[in-house]
């Protein structure tokens, strides 16, 4: 028997098609239990997409939770004397769908790489493994990369900080220009400074042209090291070969508390939200007492199984209706037309609402009357 | 070619014409029809109408690129798009409105009739003032009135309705208008276009 991946529905060809992509750079496939204490999450909510986590009391009494996210689980089992770990996970997260109203299961693929140090080609490896990520799935797809320091630090300089800094990453990640211009005007920052900023938030676009814009810019020092990682990041995915849909997009924001550096969004073309996100998360590392730097992304398969899903046309190849033909006809039958290559329904009568490529009648003599359906 | 979801009514009708002035008409959009889908003959726009509060629902799942759809909704249903530009238009505030002379009660919850149950929520809990909450669809400056509540956070315009009603504001929430907002994935793909329509439309207003 041979297995046919073509045949695969799309949500089972992709996570295999993934797989190979992460083995094929060495990553070691990750298997958690879908238990984890609650204790894990309470802290860090922030980090999850959802505050909202589905909770049981174990056999011992103790509050568990039914995971919402994989990364927390990986970082809390780092250990200390580990200087490259190099995982991809599979599994089911259980999270608030995005309406608010209900639990879902969701299928999560996603990939970590603990040790991962910043304007490295470890980083660019990571990068480029979302985009070839995304290129698995469809060709029109785009990779939004963005830089926590470096926002916080232009934010910083014009003056905001605490609320304010969040009411702007806000507006930031929503592109409202206007809203933030409004910001730094109540913040009384000065409108030279103003336009400065909406400037360098608004750009969104190829990110090799606009890193050239932003040199041009008067930078503080952490800026300036976040544009020498970003240049460093673009130049090793050209010579990857996959820099081409990479743009550079402040709108790109993540949790400062856990995310201190590189961030980034994949969206593809008739998917209507981002269906990759990830980071260097060296903060959420710290939070656990982990010394190492991390990055790692995600995709959310939910999105996309919507829009790739396809209804196979016919049930089955050949429909092999056999009525009062002796069952050792039958057998043969089914037999010789699967040795063609072919999936057999086999039915006594004529079933209603399926369908089959061709359509075999059987008769009690052992005639077979054919009929193609396509 | 992209897809615009405009709400139904007086502001879509303002908000089309500056469309159709910046080169995306759609004369069967002007016909009297029930129609809600509209495509241009030149193919290079299509037009949803549809209720001002659901725009941003359509725009967030895709179905349309851009929408025009008004800054209290988006305070209240908090979509995941890009707010691009404040059109300006529709202006108004959200505000907290009660019966002339009322006073308010400190020891006990204040009761609060509205059709913005996210905006109240964050607003009184702002003022660690405690509320109950009844969540109504329209009209709501009969509840004061028939004692089901003590005020309404509701939009005010001229503050017409509220005088008929014997009601004042007591306390302004926010300023609101007409907001221009995109699909986060369609952005990416359309970037030059909507650019470009929020350039245009920036000039004009």
């Amino acid at each position: 028997m041979t297995i046919i991946p073509e045949r695969l529905p799309w949500e089972e060809l992709v996570p295999l098609k993934l797989r190979a992509l992460y083995e094929s750079f060495g990553y070691k496939k990750y298997h958690m239990g879908k238990f984890e204490p609650y204790d894990l999450y309470r802290e860090n909510k922030n980090f999850l997409k959802s505050e909202s986590i589905i909770t049981f009391t174990n056999a011992n009494g103790k509050l568990m939770a039914l995971r919402p996210d994989v990364t927390m689980s990986i970082v809390k089992n780092v250990k200390p004397d580990v200087a490259s770990e190099k995982v991809y996970y599979t599994e089911n997260v259980f999270r608030m769908d995005s309406a608010g109203i209900d639990f879902r299961e969701i299928n999560q693929i996603g990939l970590e790489y603990i040790g991962c140090e910043s304007g490295s080609y470890a980083e660019a490896e990571a990068v480029a493994l979302a985009i070839k990520s995304l290129e698995a799935i469809s060709p029109d797809y785009i990779l939004g990369v963005s830089h926590m320091g470096f926002v916080a630090a232009v934010l910083e300089e014009c003056g905001f900080s605490g609320e304010s800094m969040e009411g702007a990453l806000r507006a930031l990640k929503q592109k409202n220009l206007h809203e933030l211009g409004a910001l730094c005007k109540r913040a009384g920052i000065a409108p030279e400074r103003t336009e400065r900023l909406c400037a360098v938030a608004g750009i969104s676009g190829p990110m090799e042209a606009f890193l050239k814009k932003l040199r041009g810019l008067p930078l503080s020092d952490a800026m300036q090291t976040a544009i020498d990682e970003l240049s460093s990041l673009i130049e090793t995915l050209a010579a990857m070969g996959c820099e081409k849909r990479v743009h550079l997009d402040f709108s790109v924001i993540n949790d400062l508390d856990y995310y201190n550096g590189l961030v980034f969004q994949g969206y593809i073309q008739k998917v209507p939200s981002a269906v990759l996100a990830g980071g260097r998360y060296d903060n959420l590392m710290r939070r656990f007492g982990k010394a190492q730097p991390a990055l790692g992304f995600a995709l959310y398969l939910g999105e996309l199984t919507r829009a790739f899903h396809t209804v196979s046309e016919y049930d089955a190849d050949a429909l092999l209706i056999y009525g009062d033909a002796p069952p050792v006809v039958t057998a043969r039958v089914v037999g010789l037309l699967m040795n063609d290559g072919m999936s057999v329904r086999a039915e006594r009568e004529m079933p209603a609402g399926l369908r089959g490529r061709r359509t075999y009648l059987l008769s009690g003599d052992g005639a077979i009357e054919v009929t193609c359906n396509d | 070619m992209i897809n615009i979801a405009l709400p139904k009514g007086r502001l879509g009708d303002k908000v089309y014409k500056l469309f159709a002035q910046i080169g995306y008409d759609c004369t069967s959009m002007t016909e009297d029809n029930r129609k809600l889908v509209f495509k241009s003959p030149s193919g290079n726009v299509s037009y949803l109408l549809v209720k001002p509060p659901d725009v941003a629902v359509y725009v967030e799942h895709g179905a349309a690129d851009i929408g025009v759809v008004g800054k209290d909704t988006l305070m209240e249903t908090e979509p995941d798009i890009y707010e691009l530009l404040d059109l300006k238009l529709g202006k108004c505030r959200v505000a907290v409105a009660a019966p002339n002379g009322w006073v308010e009660d400190m020891s006990m919850p204040l009761r609060v009739a509205t059709k913005y149950p996210n905006i109240a929520q964050k607003y009184f809990a702002g003022l660690n003032r405690e509320i109950e909450i009844i969540k109504f669809n329209g009209s709501m400056e009969l509840a004061p009135l028939l004692g089901l509540s003590d005020v309404i956070v509701d939009i005010v315009e001229t503050g017409t309705t509220l005088k008929e009603n014997n009601m004042s504001v007591f306390a302004e929430v926010a300023l609101s208008s007409a907001r221009l907002i995109a699909n986060k994935s369609g952005y990416q793909f359309k970037k030059d276009m909507i650019d470009e329509i929020v350039s245009k439309l920036g000039r004009k207003i």
